[in-house]
């Protein structure tokens, strides 16, 4: 299937890892020009050169996300680097866990600034670029917190539901502009954070890999977890040409964890 | 991207015209073999045709009606008899049954489960005994908004398509041990022969004069402010059903242009 990709320009956050790198990875295999940005210089080094051996053009900058000077540097830079971007996929930001006993009001300000200022400051910044394009396609990555609450996980779901209702209100607000809003939403995929964890969990119990990742296999009914690229994949396709009928729309991928019919 | 589904079989219903046509074409330019049906055999058969000399894939057709169980067994059976197997199954058979309450006939609406609700299920019966032996399996339905945004015109095809994404999570939980996918596509208004055998009635519903007119308000209700192209459909079925979508099971995606204003 032919995405359309081809010499469009692609900003990815949060990408020198995980989901986010697999995103960058796939849109460049599918010949887009990319850029990354991270907080971590070294590993952002390193992942701007794996994605430059796919053959594709791609920059990084270091750019912490909750920082608008920093956002709006990141965004001039890919500017003057590959074009204006037709493409913005969202990912930056980590997983803050917490209860209603212990969750500090700063744990909660520290995930909204990732995801829902962070996420909603990028859109502002790159929004002046795809109006002059005519296009833009914007996937928001949010995780599956917004569907499926946890009583230890409130920062995320509380900031999850936020940047779900920002991006569809988004989505309505630019789509006669040709440009469209999405949120992919994963579940128990295998990043350095989850195998980190499976790894802790085998030393300490002595259990095997199978043993220590049921925790997490268990919750959705394929039974396993996910990779970044498949996540990637969907990322992909979401911001391609063959899915642009698609705006407003909030696309699961969590192996079928959450249980209800609608979403 | 490779979809990575070369040579697996499909089954579409409803493959003569509009978006099971285009998703034939799709999985034909995808490497996939393809069986289509329709009621009417010499349409789907001429479709088959011109889209096997389009695209150089093997596709072959039959006529069934998703109503009657031994069309459907004959569909599933004619499928191994081509290909072998089946790997893939579109549930795209049956139109839309719109209408106020007051329209709505206990006859309309039996017809219309059974078409689609009943008819569907009939459909899984008959290939998942094939996906559930070899652990690979695709299946995708085409459920109109209706059934998450219930519209007063569409009252019938609104509690058919609750009923189907309902039919569709629970599968989604029952098959996913044997990685046989179910995931539903939701569409919207699109450019088809249903819209135009709809127009009348909706030119009526929305009080305008004229086809443009019905067609112009219809559109006004999604955020893109167009109709949907059946290509845009076939595009997204081909990625659910492709290796790419390996990890999504039990969604119901919604592909109508941001029409439906829930958050999901």
């Amino acid at each position: 299937m032919d995405l359309g990709l081809a010499g469009k320009t692609a900003i990815v956050t949060g990408a020198s890892r995980g989901i986010g790198f697999a995103t960058a990875q796939r849109l460049a295999v599918e010949g887009a020009a990319v850029a990354i940005c991270a907080r971590d210089p070294e590993r952002l080094e390193a992942a701007v050169q794996r994605l430059r051996q796919t053959g594709a053009k791609a920059v990084g900058v270091v750019a912490d996300t909750t920082r608008p000077e920093q956002r709006e540097a990141f965004v001039s830079a890919v500017v003057d680097k590959l074009g204006p971007p037709h493409i913005l996929v969202n990912n930056a930001g980590t997983h803050v866990r917490a209860t209603v006993d212990d969750m500090s009001d700063d744990q909660l300000r520290r995930q909204l600034e990732d995801k829902v200022f962070g996420f909603f400051g990028m859109i502002r910044a790159v929004l002046p670029h795809m109006r002059r394009l005519g296009s833009g396609r914007i996937v928001n990555v949010i995780g599956q917190a917004v569907r499926h609450p946890h009583p230890d996980r409130l920062p995320s779901g509380i900031t999850n539901a936020a940047a779900q209702a920002m991006s569809k209100a988004v989505a309505d607000a630019v789509a006669r502009e040709n440009i469209r809003v999405n949120t992919v939403c994963p579940q128990y995929v295998e990043t350095e954070i989850v195998s980190g964890m499976i790894k802790k969990e085998m030393r300490e119990r002595g259990v095997t890999r199978d043993e220590a990742a049921s925790g997490f296999t268990r919750a959705n009914v394929l039974g396993r977890l996910g990779q970044p690229d498949e996540i990637a994949d969907l990322i992909a396709w979401v911001a391609s040409d063959r899915a642009d009928f698609v705006t407003g729309s909030s696309i699961s991928i969590d192996g079928g964890y959450a249980r209800y019919v609608f979403g | 991207m490779d979809l990575g589904i070369k040579g697996r079989v499909a089954i579409i219903s409803g493959g003569s015209r509009g978006i099971g046509r285009e998703t034939a074409r799709e999985f034909l330019e995808a490497g996939v073999k393809v069986m289509t049906c329709a009621r009417d055999g010499d349409a789907v058969a001429n479709t088959a045709k011109e889209l096997a000399q389009k695209t150089g894939g093997e596709i072959r057709s039959i006529a069934a009606d998703m109503r009657k169980a031994d069309d459907v067994q004959r569909l599933a059976d004619e499928t191994v008899r081509a290909f072998g197997t089946i790997d893939i199954l579109v549930n795209n058979a049956g139109t839309m049954y719109s209408g106020r309450f007051e329209e709505l006939t206990e006859d309309g609406l039996r017809n219309q489960l059974d078409t689609k609700l009943f008819g569907w299920m009939r459909a899984i019966r008959a290939v998942w005994p094939i996906m559930r032996d070899k652990n690979w399996g695709r299946i995708v339905n085409l459920i109109g908004g209706a059934g998450k945004e219930p519209d007063p015109y569409m009252f019938g095809s609104g509690m058919t398509n609750s009923a189907l994404l309902n039919l569709t999570k629970s599968l989604s939980t029952e098959f996913a041990p044997h990685s046989v996918l179910v995931n539903a596509v939701c569409p919207g208004w699109v450019a088809t022969d249903l819209w135009r055998r709809n127009a009348n009635g909706l030119q009526k519903e929305l009080g305008v004069q004229s086809e443009d007119e019905a067609r112009r308000l219809a559109a006004r209700k999604n955020a893109l402010g167009r109709f949907g192209r059946p290509e845009e459909l076939a595009n997204a079925i081909a990625f659910l059903c492709s290796e790419r979508a390996s990890y999504i099971t039990g969604v119901s995606l919604n592909l109508d242009g941001g029409r439906l204003k829930g958050l999901w």
